[in-house]
Parts: C-alpha cells; structure tokens; sequence
C-alpha cells in the first residue's frame, strides 16, 4: 500500500497538476480564440529553456567568479544577466504605460531594448557583490531555490513572446477559419523547439546536475521529495488565483463572456483584443510554470513539451473544453491514469501497463471522449 | 440623433439594403417593420456596424459613424440588443449586466440599481446562471444589458420575438418606461400592431427600401399598409 503512494499516487499528482496547468490554457485558448493551439507544449519548453538559461547566468558569474583559476569577460556576464534584465526593463515599461503592454511601436521597442542594456549593468555588479559569498567553500545554492527564483522572469520572458507570436503568426488570421490558426500553431510549434535547439542544443539538461533529492519523511512512513511539495503547492496557488481572476475581476468576467459568445461580447463594447492578450497571459504563463515545474522533475529536453501535448489535450477534452475547473479535473484524471497503470495491483508482479504504453492511456481517453460526450465532463465545447 | 441615409450594402457583395433612410430624433420610439426578407435586422445591424456599408452615410448626433465598428459606438452612447443569443449564458443575471458596463470605468452602482427597479425579477434572480432563466427574462437581462452604459440611442432587435402574449406586453411596457426615462429607440418588431401603437414614427420596409414612412398612428390607420403588413384590415385600429 506504502509502495503504491509513494511511488506511484504521489508521482501520479504531481503529473496530474502539471497536465492540469497547461490544459488550463489549451481550453482558455480554445473557447476564446477558437482554435486547438499546438504550439503550447513549445511553449512549456521555451519556459523550461529560459529558466535553464538563467540559472546558467547566474552560476556563470557567481561561481566562475569564485574560482581564482577561471575568468569569465565582462561582455558574457553582461549577456548572461540580459534575460533578467529584459524582464525588468518590461515591468518597468508597464508601470509607466498604465495600460500595460502595449502594441509594439518603435518608441517602446526602444525603450525595452535601451532599459535592457542599461539595468544589465547593475545587475552584474551586485551579482559580483555576492562572489566573497560564493567563495566559501560551503555555500551552495539549494536547486529548488535557483529554480523558484527564476520562474517569475521565466514567466514574464515566456508570456512575452506568447504575445510576440500572437502578434506575428495569430493575429493576421484571427477572422480567418479557425484550421488556418491550427495549422499557424503547428508551424510555431516547430519554429519554437528548433530556437531551443539553436541554442541550448540536443541534450538531456538538468537545473541541477549531481544533485539528489532526498526524500522528506515528514510524515514516516510516507515519503515526499522537497521539489512534489512545492508543485502541488504552486500549482493550489495558481488554481486559487485562476478562479478569483474568473469569478471576481473584470477582466476574468470577460473572458468568460467572449469565450460565451465573442460575438455578443463585441456587440457589448467589450475590448476584445484586450481579452485575448489577457487569454495569453494567463495561458502562456501557467505553460511556462507548468514547463518549469516539469524541469524540476524530469529532464529539460527540446522535446518536453511537444511530448506533453497529447495528455493535455486529453485532459482539456475530458474536462470539456472552454471549461477551465474541467481542465483541472481532466489533468489530474489524464495524469492519475498514466501512473496508476503502472502499478501491479497486486495481480501479478508485472505492471498492470508497461511503462512504454502509459501515453495510450491519455490517447485512450481522448479517442472515447470524442467518440462518447465530446462536449466533456462539464459541458464545454464541441471539437 | 440618428439619421441615416442612403444606405446601401449587405453581407459579402450582395446588396439587402438597396438605399435606405432612418431617422431617429431625440426621445423618439421609432419602429420598423415589413415582411420577412425586408432587410430590417440587416438596416439595424448595418447602423452599428455589423454589416458593411457600400454607400450611404450614418451619422450620430451629427458626428459621422458609416461603418465604424461597435467598441466605437458603445462609448459614442449607442446600445444594442440583438435578436437572439443575446446574453451570456454560462455567466450570471448580474454578471451579464455588469459586463454590460465594461466600457465604463466609474462605479456603476446606481445604474445596476435602476436596472434592477425596472427589472425586479432579475434582482431575485441575480446569481443565476442566464442560461437557465425563461425567454422574457432572458429579454430583461439582454435589455439591461445594454442599458448599463446609460445609452442615448438604444436599438432593439426584436425584442418580443417567441415571448408569450402576456409578457411581450410587459417588455413593450419597459420600452415605454425607458424611452420615457429619455432614451431614443430605434426597433424592428414582427409585432407590427403593437409596436406602431407605442410608436412615434415607424418605416415600413419592403426589399431593403423605405415604403412607408410616417407617424405610428397614421401608418396603424392607412388601409394599404394595414392590408399587408398588419394581417388584414382593421380600420377601427
């Protein structure tokens, strides 16, 4: 019994919720913008890639900076903390333009691209500020704190360029029918895993390579790694928020209404592209914590994302599509599926599935849906 | 307030409306009716925007609105409300009224107060889910809806299209109420007798032009448009 919660329900939870956030956005997208978009396992990935890519910026400066034997330029120390400080050039130009982000005018592009450069600088300096710290020899970076402190720029980079490629690839097609936009997000996809690999190559990388998690035993004889608490822990938060935002703000009020009737909701006088950039934030950022969150536990690869896509499509039909609590309920469905199919249940000393299969399950699921109730659990949409 | 003139246009190259003229003057209920195929939805849909215009000009006291979509009218203090799928269904009774008031960024308290005065059932109801509510009170919520932004023009696409007798009277009833509150109505009906009787000035339409145009209790008294468009003659009307 111990085996099959430690081994199998608790893993079994911990993909469920990470399905959960990107099939949140999967059927956000889907009932606002009217289109299946491919692209959001890349999405994940690009989250995941930027995170790595951080946590290699800082420990490029404040552990080579330790290391009397290794020097690293100033210029790569500058490039290393350009993400960081493009996020914060981008908050910055928030808070002066109330209304948020704005279209990409040539004054605003300015300033991002001036106010990157410029905090760069600073940045640096209080990082080389740390480097008497990293000099002890027992100091050393816990890898679930690296990891938590880069998400947020992770997000902020990622929902970014969620709202560059709408721009670019969405946008000229949003009165176009809705394959075209399918199709659109199928080439993103591709252009998006390929970026990955231009510039963090091929390989299986790690936010933290040697290091192994030890298992908490709060709660003897049950056993949870540090890393499982803080995703369930973000993702209660993230579903928390999600459903205030829903229920509570206008611009959530909204949403739900466009994703009602988009038509109704112009009639209104409610800003419509407004809703959709809010649609890619919410969306395009739980991808990219969902991306992170999988990192932490299993290996960044170019393909993380992609492979991903299957099950939360899954999980977003099951729950209904256009129905966000549904997409809650169908990841952690899809997800407890995968897992569970695992085990022996006690029939043999087999798996119930091979591990190799376990990805049927989600596809499984899918096909019965579609076949059975296409509008899902919860009265959603009809594919 | 409203005049529109000439309009020509339709839906994808084919013309329905074939230069027709509106004119809507301040606190003026003003009614359209004629046969199926007329071209009336599509003459109030053409003046906010939804269907092109080729030619003609629409303007809206006095600032020229042809063709400009509705995010722009809404805040310019015009409203409609279409003739079906005309709430949100899956987001409550006040939901749906507040999002009537997304444009607005003052407190709308005291509007969402006078919607509910003239619309008690909706207050009982407000939690709701729009979806389950029966087809007058869906009318309410949709005619609520558009009244949240305190509109100077208000547009009404068949308003009592599939309601009961009993409570078409009381939706022409809240007509009359707002309009008396002072704002102007431009509505199609299919309930042609009834809504000339509330009328002050009606256009019957044939083939997207005007056929008739004059007051509502002149055009309720002429033979001609009684013979065709009231179902029969009723002289006494």
């Amino acid at each position: 019994m111990l085996e099959l919660i430690n081994f199998y329900l608790i893993p079994a939870l911990v993909l469920g919720c990470i399905y959960a956030l990107g099939a949140i956005g999967i059927s956000l997208l889907y009932s606002i913008l009217r289109f299946a978009h491919f692209a959001h396992g890349d999405l994940m990935t690009i989250g995941a890639y930027i995170a790595f890519g951080m946590i290699l910026g800082v420990e490029l400066i404040v552990f080579a900076n330790a290391d009397p034997d290794v020097t690293v330029s100033f210029l790569a120390k500058l490039v290393s903390m350009l993400p960081f400080s493009l996020v914060l050039a981008i908050l910055a130009g928030m808070f002066l333009e109330k209304r948020g982000f704005g279209p990409f005018t040539y004054w605003r592009s300015l300033f991002t691209i001036v106010g990157t450069v410029a905090l760069a600088f600073p940045l640096v300096w209080a990082l080389d500020l740390m480097t008497p710290l990293a000099a002890d020899e027992d100091f050393e970076l816990d890898a679930e704190f690296k990891v938590l402190a880069v998400l947020p720029f992770a997000v902020v980079l990622a929902v970014y360029m969620a709202r560059l490629l709408d721009r670019l690839f969405y946008k000229p097609f949003r009165s176009s029918k809705p394959i075209i936009m399918v199709i659109a997000s199928f080439g993103v996809a591709l252009i998006l895993r390929s970026l990955v690999q231009m510039f963090f190559g091929v390989e299986d990388e790690s936010y933290a390579v040697g290091y192994i998690a030890r298992p908490l035993e709060i709660f003897l004889p049950l056993r949870i790694i540090e890393r499982h608490l803080y995703i369930f822990g973000m993702t209660v938060i993230l579903m928390l928020a999600l459903h205030y935002l829903l229920t509570r703000t206008r611009t959530g009020k909204a949403m739900r209404a466009m994703s009602d009737d988009a038509d109704l909701a112009r009639v209104t006088g409610i800003n419509t592209e407004q809703v959709v950039m809010w649609t890619w934030i919410v969306g395009a950022g739980l991808a990219a914590i969902a991306g992170v969150l999988l990192g932490m536990d299993a290996p960044v690869k170019p393909v993380m994302g992609w492979d991903m896509l299957l099950p939360i499509f899954a999980a977003a039909i099951l729950g209904g599509l256009g129905s966000p609590y549904g997409a809650i309920i169908g990841g952690l469905v899809i997800g407890g599926m995968e897992e569970l199919s695992t085990f022996h249940w006690w029939l043999s000393d087999e798996p119930l599935v091979p591990g190799a299969y376990k990805t049927a399950i989600a596809f499984g699921v899918m096909v019965i849906m579609l076949i059975f109730r296409p509008q899902g659990l919860f009265k959603g949409r009809v594919l | 307030m409203l005049s529109a003139t000439g309009m020509i246009g339709g839906y994808g190259g084919a013309d329905i409306l074939h230069g027709l003229d509106v004119e809507v003057s301040e606190k003026e209920i003003v009614v359209i009716i004629g046969s199926n195929g007329a071209g009336k939805s599509t003459a109030m849909k053409a003046i906010f925007g939804l269907v092109p215009l080729r030619e003609g000009r629409v303007t809206l006291k006095g600032e020229d609105i042809t063709n400009a979509p509705p995010d722009e009218l809404v805040p310019r203090g015009m409203a409609y409300v279409p003739q079906e799928r005309n709430i949100f269904p899956s987001l409550t009774v006040h939901e749906n009224l507040e999002m009537g008031a997304y444009i607005r960024q003052d407190n709308f308290g005291p509007v969402l107060d006078r919607v509910y005065d003239l619309f008690p059932a909706l207050q009982e109801k407000r939690k709701q889910a729009a979806g389950e509510l029966s087809g007058g009170q869906r009318q309410m919520v949709a005619f609520g809806r558009a009244l949240m932004t305190e509109p100077d023009l208000l547009l009404l696409d068949e308003p009592t299209a599939g309601l009961s007798p009993l409570v078409m009277g009381e939706i022409f009833e809240k007509i009359i109420d707002v309009n008396k509150s002072g704002v102007s109505i431009l509505m199609v009906e299919q309930n042609a007798r009834h809504a000339l009787q509330i009328a002050d000035r009606g256009y019957v339409l044939a083939t997207g032009q005007n056929l008739y145009i004059d007051t509502g209790a002149s055009l309720l008294a002429n033979p001609e448009v009684a013979e065709s468009f009231l179902g029969g003659k009723r002289a006494d009307a």
